[in-house]
């Protein structure tokens, strides 16, 4: 085991990551170590970058420990870098004392500046001058690297930045050059913010926290009207609304509602968002108020002014989708859903089902145009419950291919009076020739009972070809 | 100019009051407003069952089937089905049909080949399955809101919650107000009390066989123990005929000890049989009583 991190006061003891446990404990040997928790770390930097989507909406992470923001166009609303700066410093040593933070002109400039710098802001043009000091592990380059740098006598990013850059190439790789043009400033990369920057993003900064969540709510409607506007203007609708609702303590609400199709209006979409608050399994905590509310539309399609027939069906169309919507925000758009028919010869796998918001091209077809038409000659018939794993059953039945003439389902006994079958289903034989991965071959009966319950069984296995002994299993329920 | 136009406005709003009036004391003469709403009807294409029902299945109201074991689902879900093509025959809109996951389980999922099957056309078909009773009264009721859906069938299983009268109070005020029909559909052993303006007590019959002794149209004896605008206690036999999509009256069986009066004392030993036809003559006794 090795030391994963340590305390600036274990680092003034000696102590360094990458040391081993026990050579730890000789040297320190009050030394309190703790197990690292990456998953706890890692989602303590999700909560923080969430908080700092309040700056901008490119928030990347960089590594476990650092976070890049692009405030390109952002500082100004804050009063300036330095006020922008302050501001995070302000809002973050409470949960992250040993925080670091810097403004320069590239992502690495700042990184490594807040790394093993001391400048809070890098000016325009004073990147290299700032980054001369720094020592060559800045640059990010691997441990050996760096000591054979050092060896050389290049210890800090001006030592290199000064020599000629053909021969550093050609001993340490060009990836060297990438990393000190960055730093240096050279050369400006973009980073990889955690969400695509949303097409439509509206938001409201209060001067106090608003404790109030309904007003929250009421400041999220004026937000979707404004938006709505922006959207109209552009011809389009969203297609996912996200409300963020940040905490004056750090903490970030995401609430998201999805529709079936292009949607802008702002009554319509706030009544899906009341569902879903209704909803929540934890409802919304003012806690301390709130002190900043964003609306964002991350996927936005065109959406034309439509014109609406006169019989009314388009309005009836809205409706359902309406409905539709509705159901999905309070329930999950997974659990509203269109059942479909697949191309599959076996049972289970001939149906599935899709969220019905996905399918709205071909969701309530007003006329019955389906290519699925009901065919009873040719389709055999199908149950109208079947059971996602079949379920096994006692069974009397004739070899080697006749049908059940009695079963027990569920501890009852059932008497079959009436039978149709056998429909033979083949297995998918061109998958495999292992029975024990495509299943095999199965003889389906239609059967009905003396009570008049009618049946799907079928038996698993030719008799006397694939096995000694067949199973049987009731697979579905005709009414 | 001016003076003509509102004179001639005039003359026809006076006109439209006066026919308006007319027609009032025309619907007051006929006595009762009820049958008024019985144009709307849809008839479930059997003669004596649409006697019973004035003329059949009121839209914009709240109905209900029931019964009592989960064997006999499939029956119940049948009738559901059967009543929601129906509606949806007439109204071409799409049929909603609320389950809650747990009933996946005990009767299987809805299958959409059998849909085709059985006549319904899965497009025209949302299902929308719920993790707890809670969820499904509330997925009900707003689909029993909207009116463009020609019917939201709620699956309610008893062992997973009950749906009371407050909740059926609920979905009924939701569906006149909308003018879209609800059926509940039931798995319970004795139905508690409800608003529906008809209650079926639904189950299996034995079908038609055809050719080779093959089972034939699905059956059902379905018996009409509520109904809140007209006789109530009869009982039919049933067929869904999935080509035509229609309900059709089955016709008598040559077997013997089939008819349903009979059914009860010929199979003394299936306990289900005899508790239904308790159940179907106690609630006849009461009925008339």
């Amino acid at each position: 085991m090795r030391l994963a991190a340590v305390s600036a006061e274990a680092a003034a003891l000696g102590l360094s990551p990458g040391l081993t446990l026990a050579d730890a404990h000789v040297r320190v040997p009050q030394l309190h170590a703790i197990d690292m928790d990456r998953n706890a770390d890692r989602a303590w930097l999700e909560q923080i970058a969430d908080f700092c989507d309040r700056y901008t909406p490119l928030v990347a992470i960089e590594s476990d420990d650092t976070l890049i923001l692009d405030i390109t166009g952002c500082a100004h609303l804050f009063g300036g870098e330095q006020a922008m700066r302050n501001d995070v410093m302000a809002r973050l040593t409470s949960v992250a004392p040993h925080l670091r933070a810097c403004i320069a002109g590239t992502p690495q400039s700042a990184s490594a500046q807040a790394r093993y710098g001391t400048i809070d802001i890098i000016a325009p043009g004073e990147n290299s001058r700032a980054a001369s000091p720094l020592p060559v592990s800045a640059l990010g380059i691997d441990k050996e690297i760096v000591i054979a740098l050092c060896r050389a006598g290049l210890k800090t990013v001006g030592d290199l930045a000064l020599r000629p850059r053909g021969p550093l190439a050609a001993r340490f790789g060009p990836d060297i050059l990438d990393r000190l043009a960055r730093i240096l400033g050279e050369e400006d990369i973009a980073i990889t913010p955690r969400r695509a920057p949303p097409p439509c993003s509206v938001e409201r900064r209060f001067a106090e926290p608003i404790g109030n969540t309904d007003d929250v709510l009421g400041i999220l409607g004026h937000l979707l009207g404004e938006a709505a506007k922006t959207l109209e203007r552009r011809g389009s609708g969203g297609r996912i609304f996200i409300a963020s609702f940040f905490r004056v303590d750090g903490h970030v609400a995401r609430i998201q509602v999805e529709t079936a199709r292009p949607a802008r209006d702002a009554d319509a979409m706030m009544r899906l968002f009341q569902e879903r608050i209704d909803a929540l399994s934890h409802p919304l905590d003012a806690g301390f108020g709130y002190d900043l509310v964003r609306l964002s539309v991350p996927v936005i399609e065109p959406l034309k002014p439509a014109q609406r027939s006169l019989d009314g069906q388009t309005v009836q169309q809205d409706q359902v989708i309406a409905l539709i919507d509705r159901l999905g925000a309070r329930l999950g758009q997974a659990s509203v859903q269109r059942l479909m028919v697949c191309d599959s010869h076996i049972p289970e796998r001939a149906a599935c089902a899709i969220p019905a918001a996905l399918a709205p091209q071909t969701i309530p077809k007003l006329k019955s145009e389906s290519v699925f038409q009901p065919v009873p000659d040719r389709l055999p018939p199908r149950p109208l419950h079947l059971f996602a794993q079949p379920q096994p059953v006692e069974t009397l039945a004739e070899v080697p291919d006749g049908p059940p003439v009695r079963f027990r389902w569920r501890k009852v006994l059932h008497e079959v009076v009436k039978a149709e079958g056998p429909e033979r289903i083949a297995p998918e034989w061109w998958q495999s020739l292992d029975p024990d991965e495509t299943g095999r071959t199965r003889d389906y009966f239609r059967v009905e009972d003396r009570h008049g319950h009618r049946f799907w069984l079928f038996r698993e296995g030719l008799y006397g070809q694939e096995t000694r002994d067949p199973r049987w299993f009731l697979h579905g329920l005709f009414p | 100019m001016t003076y003509n136009t509102n004179t001639a406005l005039h003359h026809l709003r006076y006109q439209l009051k006066a026919l308006e009036q007319r027609w009032q004391q025309e619907c007051r003469t006929c006595g009762d407003t009820v049958d008024d709403r019985y144009a709307d009807a849809i008839p479930l294409g059997i003669e004596k069952v649409d006697q019973a029902l004035k003329g059949g299945l009121l839209p914009g109201a709240l109905h209900e089937a029931w019964t009592a074991s989960t064997v006999e689902m499939p029956a119940l879900s049948g009738f559901g089905g059967a009543i929601a093509q129906l509606l949806h025959t007439r109204l071409k809109q799409p049929i909603i049909w609320v389950r809650q996951s747990k009933a996946e389980t005990e009767a299987g999922l809805l299958y959409a080949p059998g849909l085709i099957s059985f006549g319904l056309d899965p497009d025209q078909l949302i299902t929308v399955r719920t993790k707890t009773f809670a969820e499904l009264l509330a997925a009900g009721l707003e689909a029993a809101r909207c009116n463009a859906v020609a019917a939201a069938v709620i699956e309610a299983w008893d062992n997973q919650g009950t749906l009371d009268l407050t909740a059926a109070r609920r979905l009924s005020l939701a569906v006149e107000k909308s003018g879209a029909t609800a059926i509940i559909l039931r798995v319970c052993p004795t139905p508690p009390p409800s608003s529906a303006i008809t209650r079926w007590h639904i189950a299996s019959a034995p079908s038609q066989s055809l050719a080779a002794n093959a089972p034939g149209y699905p059956a059902f004896d379905i018996t009409l123990q509520r109904n809140r605008n007209g006789h109530a206690g009869q009982c039919w036999r049933v067929e869904w005929n999935h080509d035509d999509k229609c309900l059709q009256q089955a016709k008598p069986l040559s077997r013997s000890g089939i008819s349903v009066s009979e059914r009860g004392s010929s199979e003394a030993g299936d306990r289900h049989a005899v508790q239904r036809h308790h159940q179907f003559y106690g609630q006849r006794a009461r009925m008339s009583g």
